[in-house]
């Protein structure tokens, strides 16, 4: 496969994500009939969101796994602010939950599982390794899982999975 | 390369990455089916579920079980 087709099979790809998005925002606009519909294309557009940052924290991993010859400083640092940006449209969903945006039934059906999933594994589990390859090809990595920093991703987890 | 691949891949529910043979075919195909007229998202899925034998044979719905997969494999790079 030569550039000129893989750059055709790159924009194909971006084209699906960039016209779900738009089709959220052009439903939004013609939806707007009540407030249950508009917290349901709220919670939607967040999924969306989300599944774009999921794919480009996992297309991260997936090119220091895979790549031929030694990985270097960049392709950490693309693994580590890839996976910030996931966790950040976290705190974004959970900001939205805790503020009344999202419908009952999104929250419970489609954001608490993964919230659940964040908090219980793939957030400790993130900075662990991290912090396990920064030693291993000695770079300088201070990066440490602080609550502070997911405040309301915690609040969620406790309103959601803990008291439940 | 790989990065295609891999979105390919988690995109269609792929057991396998796809060969660049069959990536190739894929983007003509849709590309060919979006030329007549079909949408980008349905043009992407038929020429998909034509050329990729392993369609939607697994569904990566689970995030965190992908994330952690491949975190362990950055692991032991």
């Amino acid at each position: 496969m030569n550039k000129e087709q893989m750059m055709r099979a790159i924009v194909l790809i971006s084209t699906f994500i960039l016209g779900f998005l738009v089709s959220r925002f052009t439903m939004t606009k013609k939806e707007r009939k009540d407030y249950l519909s508009r917290l349901q294309e709220n919670s939607n557009k967040l999924s969306a969101d989300l599944n774009k940052k999921f794919q480009d924290f996992t297309s991260a991993l997936n090119k220091y796994i895979q790549k031929s010859d030694e990985p270097n400083l960049d392709d950490f640092f693309d693994i580590a602010t890839k996976g910030e940006g996931y966790f950040s449209q976290c705190k974004i969903i959970c900001d939205s939950i805790l503020s009344g945006n999202i419908d009952k039934t999104s929250i419970k059906n489609t954001h608490v599982p993964i919230i659940k999933d964040v908090v219980q594994k793939t957030l400790p589990e993130f900075y662990k390794t991290l912090q396990e390859i920064a030693q291993k090809r000695n770079i300088e990595y201070k990066g440490t899982l602080k609550k502070d920093n997911y405040k309301s991703i915690c609040e969620v987890y406790d309103k959601y999975v803990r008291q439940a | 390369m790989a990065d295609v691949a891999h979105s390919l891949k988690i995109k269609y529910g792929l057991l396998n990455s796809p060969s660049e043979e069959k990536i190739k075919l894929w983007v003509e195909k849709t590309e060919s089916y979006i030329s007549s007229g079909v949408s980008a998202e349905e043009a992407g899925g038929k020429a998909a579920q034509e050329i990729f034998p392993d369609y939607q044979k697994i569904k990566y719905a689970a995030q965190a079980d992908t994330i952690l997969a491949l975190l362990g494999q950055a692991k032991n790079r």
